[in-house]
C-alpha cells in the first residue's frame, strides 16, 4: 500500500470512528434528562423551563436536533455550552492540557519504574524479590484510583506535609496525581517486563550467547532486554491512550482542572454540546494516539511494517 | 530494534515533558485562600444559578439590598427602597460610586440590569432570572439616585428579589452596551469589594481587593478561591494549611478537623430542607392519598435518630414547609414526634391493608441520599408499613416530579430562593410550579391557595405573616411533602481567619474577614 493508500485508510479510520462516537453519544445524552431543569435557578416555573427549552433548541424533534448537529460537526462547530454560553470545543480545548499533561507524567513514571522492576523480578525469578514485585503488581491493578488517591493525600499531603493536597500550580502538585494514575499502568508493564524477560531469557539465542561466554549482565543488557523491550513499548503506547479517559476519577480527587473532570461535571449538568465536544475531542486523541503508537512501532521495528508490505 | 531511534525517542520524549513540568506556575503567598466544590460557570450574573457560583459573583458586583448575617435586609447599592403606590417600589440609590472600569454606577445602572432582568433570557444575553423579575412592567431612572420600578402586580417581595444573590446584581450598562453579555461574562466589571485577576476554570479564581470600596477597603487583599471537588481532598486542604477556609464540611470529617489544632467548623442552620414529596395524592393512586397515612409516616420518622446518626448531629428536625430561616416559619408547629404507637393507631383507623409504599432517591444527588431513604424505610417497615426503598436515576426521579399518575415518596432538598415562604414553598407548589401536580389542596378555591396568593401580592407584613402561620399549619396537617430535616451550613475555618460568621446563605465574605 503506497504513502497516500495508507494515509487515506488512516483518515477513513479516524472519520467512521468519530462519527459513531459523535452518533453514539448524542443518543445516549437525549436519555438523561433535562438541561433546562440544571440551568434554571430554583425560581423557575414551568414556563421558564419551556422557555429555556426553546432558546436551546430542544423543543425541536430529536431528528431535527441530530442533522442539525451533524451539520455543524462536519465544519468543526460543536455549539455553545448550555451553561458557560461559550464555544464548547474552546472550553474542552483550554482543558485538554492539564490531562495530557497529567497522563504523560503518570505514563512516563510507570515506564522508568516498570521496567527495571520487572527485569528484576525475571532475573530473579521465584526469589523473595521476584515475590515482592509480583505482589506489588497485583496490588497496582486491583487498588482503585480513588482510594490510592486519597490514601496519598492523607499521607504525603497531610500527615508528612511534603506535597501539596490537589491542584495544579508548580510541578510538585503533579507528583501525587501522577504517582496515583501511574500505579495501574506501572504495575501491568511490570508483569509485561517481567514475562517478557523471561520469554527472552528461554530463547535460542540467549542460550547461544550464554555459551560463548558472555557474562549473565552483558547477556541481558546487550542482547535479551532490547528484544523483551518491543511488546512493553506497544503496551505503553496503548495505555496512554487509556490513560487519558482513566484521568477522570484522579482529577476529581486532586481537583486537576482537566478535560475528565469537565465532562463528568457535563453529563451532571447535562450540557449536551460540552459532553458532545469532550466525548469527540476524547476520541480524536484516543485515536491518533494509536494511530501514532502503530507508525512508532513499525518504525522501532522494520519486522512489523515489512509484514504489512 | 534500532537502539540509536529508541534513544531519540526517550530523550526528546523526556525533554518536552521536563520543560512542560517546569514552566507550569507557581503558588503566591500572603493571601486569603478559600476553597469549595464547584466553580462559577460565567461571569455574567444574569446566568449563574448554583449557590457555589454565587460566591465569586458576590465578591465582583453589589446587589442593591443586601442581608445581613441574621438574613434580614439591609442597604447595599440602595440606601432605601419603599412603596409609594402598590405597584410602585422607589429606590433611592447611593450616589458617587463607580464601577471597577470608573464608569459611575447611578439610576440608569439600574434600570439598564433591571430591564435586561424582567426582558425573557433568550432576548437578553440567555440569563435566567426571568421568573424572579418577569414582574416587573417599567423601571424609570427619576434622576440620578432615584428609580422606580412599576410591577405588573403588587409585589412584596420584590426588596428581597433585589437582595438574591442568584443574578440580582448590578452590571455596568455603558461597558456591557461595548462589550456585549460575553465581553462582560470574560471580563467582568462590577462595584464589588474585589476585582478579577484571573480564572483558571475548575482550578482557581484569583481575586484583588477594590481599594475604593464604598462599604471600606477590604482588609485581606488577595483571595483565592479554590476548586476542589472531592469533600475529603477539599478537608486534607485545610488540614494541610494549603486553605484558610473550606465550604461545606462532611458531617463524618467535623471530627478530624476539630481535633486537629488551629480549625474549627462553623455551623449555621441553612435555607435548604429535606423533605418527602408525597406523590400522585391528587390522583387517588392508593393509601398515600388519605393524610391519616401521610401522618403515620411523619410519626414513624424518627427524625432525631437520622440527624444524629447519619448528620452528626449537622441537620435539624424539620415539621413543615419552609425552613427556618425563612420568613413565614411558624415556630409553633413543632416537627412531629417520633411516635410507632400513634402511626399504628392511625394505620389501624384508615384501614392500611399493607400496599407497598415505594421510597425513592437518586444516589449522590443530596447528602446521604440513600442511607436516609433506607433508614427511613426501616423505620416505616417497624409500624408495619410495607415500604421499600427504590434507587432511581436522575430521569426517573424527574418524570415522578412532574407526573402526578406516579405514587410514592420522593426525596428531594428544596432551597429558599429569597428567604420567604413563598421562594420555597409556593414556588413549588402554586399552579405551574414542578410540584403542583401532586396536591389538590393547593388549586385556586381552596383555604392553602387564597393563603399564599394572598400573601405573595399583599404589601401588609403583618398580615402576609397571619397568613403564612395558617398556610403552615395546613401544610404541617395534610402534609403534601413529609418533612425530614433542615440543612446545617458548615465551613471548615483555619485559627488564623479573624470575624468569620457563618450565613444560612452559605455565603463567604472574604472583605470582612482578617488574617
Amino acid at each position: 500500500m503506497g504513502w497516500f493508500g495508507e494515509v487515506g485508510r488512516a483518515l477513513g479510520h479516524l472519520l467512521v470512528v468519530m462519527l459513531g462516537t459523535a452518533t453514539l453519544v448524542f443518543a445516549v445524552l437525549r436519555l438523561t434528562g433535562d438541561p433546562a431543569m440544571m440551568i434554571a435557578p430554583p425560581g423557575a416555573t414551568v414556563d421558564d423551563l419551556a422557555a429555556i427549552r426553546r432558546e436551546l433548541g430542544l423543543d425541536r424533534s430529536i431528528s431535527v436536533q441530530y442533522v442539525e448537529f451533524l451539520r455543524r460537526l462536519a465544519v468543526g462547530d460543536l455549539a455553545e455550552s448550555f451553561r458557560y454560553r461559550r464555544p464548547a470545543l474552546e472550553i474542552v480545548i483550554e482543558r485538554a492540557g492539564a490531562t495530557v499533561q497529567l497522563a504523560l507524567a503518570a505514563q512516563l513514571l510507570a515506564i522508568v519504574v516498570a521496567i527495571p522492576l520487572g527485569v528484576i523480578a525475571a532475573v530473579r525469578r521465584d526469589s523473595w524479590l521476584d515475590g515482592a514485585v509480583t505482589g506489588f503488581a497485583t496490588l497496582g491493578q486491583s487498588l482503585p484510583h480513588f482510594w490510592l488517591g486519597l490514601m496519598a493525600i492523607v499521607v504525603f499531603a497531610v500527615y508528612l506535609g511534603w506535597l501539596p493536597t490537589s491542584g495544579r500550580g508548580g510541578w510538585l502538585h503533579l507528583v501525587l496525581p501522577a504517582s496515583t494514575l501511574s500505579f495501574y499502568s506501572m504495575a501491568s508493564l511490570t508483569r509485561l517486563m517481567r514475562s517478557s524477560v523471561l520469554e527472552v531469557l528461554g530463547s535460542d539465542y540467549i542460550r547461544t550467547a550464554r555459551a560463548k561466554g558472555l557474562s549473565a549482565g552483558r547477556v541481558l543488557c546487550k542482547h535479551a532486554l532490547k528484544n523483551a523491550l518491543i511488546p512493553v513499548v506497544t503496551l505503553a503506547g496503548l495505555q496512554l491512550g487509556v490513560l487519558l479517559s482513566g484521568a477522570v476519577i484522579v482529577e476529581t480527587v486532586f481537583a486537576w482542572p482537566g478535560i475528565g473532570r469537565l465532562i463528568v461535571e457535563a453529563i451532571h449538568t447535562r450540557d449536551y454540546p460540552l459532553v458532545q465536544a469532550g466525548v469527540v475531542l476524547m476520541a480524536l486523541l484516543f485515536v491518533v494516539v494509536n494511530q501514532g503508537v502503530d507508525y512508532c512501532y513499525r518504525w522501532l521495528d522494520p519486522r512489523v511494517a515489512e509484514g504489512r508490505r | 530494534m534500532n537502539r540509536s531511534r529508541l534513544r531519540w525517542v526517550t530523550t526528546l520524549g523526556a525533554l518536552v515533558l521536563l520543560v512542560w513540568l517546569v514552566t507550569t506556575g507557581t503558588a503566591p503567598a500572603a493571601e486569603l485562600v478559600a476553597a469549595k466544590g464547584t466553580d462559577v460557570t460565567s461571569f455574567d450574573p444574569g446566568i449563574n444559578p448554583t449557590p457555589d457560583a454565587q460566591q465569586v459573583i458576590t465578591m465582583i458586583y453589589d446587589t442593591l439590598i443586601q442581608r445581613d448575617d441574621n438574613m434580614q435586609l439591609k442597604p447595599g447599592l440602595a440606601v432605601s427602597w419603599r412603596n409609594v403606590e402598590p405597584l410602585t417600589w422607589q429606590i433611592k440609590v447611593r450616589s458617587g460610586l463607580k464601577f471597577h472600569n470608573g464608569e459611575p454606577f447611578d439610576a440608569r445602572s439600574v434600570k439598564f440590569t433591571l430591564e435586561r432582568l424582567s426582558t425573557p433570557g433568550d432576548k437578553a444575553g440567555g440569563h435566567v432570572m426571568f421568573s424572579s423579575f418577569g414582574g416587573i412592567e417599567r423601571v424609570d431612572a427619576v434622576d440620578l439616585s432615584t428609580v422606580n420600578i412599576k410591577t405588573k402586580r403588587p409585589d412584596p417581595l420584590l426588596p428581597a428579589r433585589l437582595a438574591q444573590t442568584f443574578g440580582a446584581q448590578m452590571i455596568p450598562a455603558e461597558y456591557t452596551g461595548r462589550v456585549g453579555y460575553p465581553g462582560l461574562a470574560k471580563n467582568p466589571v462590577g462595584t464589588g469589594p474585589y476585582k478579577l485577576v484571573q480564572w483558571l476554570k475548575d482550578d482557581r479564581a484569583i481575586l484583588e481587593a477594590n481599594k475604593d470600596y464604598w462599604g471600606g477597603a477590604p482588609a485581606i487583599e488577595r483571595v483565592v478561591w479554590r476548586i476542589i471537588p472531592d469533600d475529603l481532598a477539599r478537608v486534607a486542604a485545610l488540614q494541610a494549611g494549603e486553605a484558610h477556609v473550606i465550604v461545606r464540611v462532611p458531617p463524618d470529617q467535623v471530627p478530624a478537623i476539630e481535633k486537629r489544632g488551629g480549625l474549627r467548623v462553623e455551623r449555621v442552620l441553612g435555607n435548604v430542607t429535606n423533605v418527602f414529596v408525597v406523590c400522585g395524592i391528587r390522583k387517588d393512586t392508593g393509601p398515600l392519598s388519605d393524610k391519616r397515612m401521610r401522618q403515620a409516616i411523619a410519626y414513624a420518622i424518627d427524625q432525631k435518630s437520622i440527624v444524629d446518626n447519619l448528620f452528626r448531629g449537622l441537620a435539624a428536625p424539620l415539621g413543615q414547609g419552609a425552613p427556618s430561616t425563612d420568613f413565614g416559619f411558624n415556630p409553633a408547629i413543632k416537627p412531629y414526634p417520633y411516635d410507632p404507637a400513634k402511626a399504628k393507631a392511625l394505620l389501624a383507623e384508615l384501614g392500611y391493608k399493607g400496599e407497598e409504599v415505594l421510597l425513592r432517591s437518586a444516589s449522590g444527588y443530596i447528602v446521604n441520599d440513600v442511607a436516609v431513604v433506607n433508614a427511613t424505610t426501616e423505620m416505616l417497615r417497624k409500624v408495619g408499613i410495607n415500604a421499600r426503598a427504590e434507587i432511581v436515576d436522575i430521569q426517573t426521579r424527574l418524570a415522578m416530579i412532574k407526573n402526578g399518575n406516579v405514587t410514592g415518596l420522593l426525596l428531594v432538598n428544596p432551597q429558599g430562593t429569597n428567604f420567604d415562604t413563598d421562594g420555597v414553598v409556593w414556588r413549588l407548589m402554586s399552579p405551574g410550579g414542578i410540584l403542583a401536580v401532586h396536591w389538590p389542596g393547593s388549586d385556586p378555591g381552596q383555604e392553602f391557595y387564597r393563603l399564599m396568593d394572598e400573601a405573595r401580592y399583599g404589601l401588609d407584613p403583618k398580615k402576609r405573616l397571619q397568613n403564612y402561620y395558617r398556610a403552615a399549619e395546613i401544610f404541617a396537617d395534610e402534609l403534601p411533602w413529609v418533612p425530614v430535616f433542615q440543612d446545617v451550613a458548615t465551613f471548615g475555618v483555619s485559627g488564623t481567619v479573624k470575624n468569620f460568621k457563618p450565613r444560612p446563605d452559605w455565603l463567604v465574605l472574604p472583605q470582612r474577614l482578617g488574617l
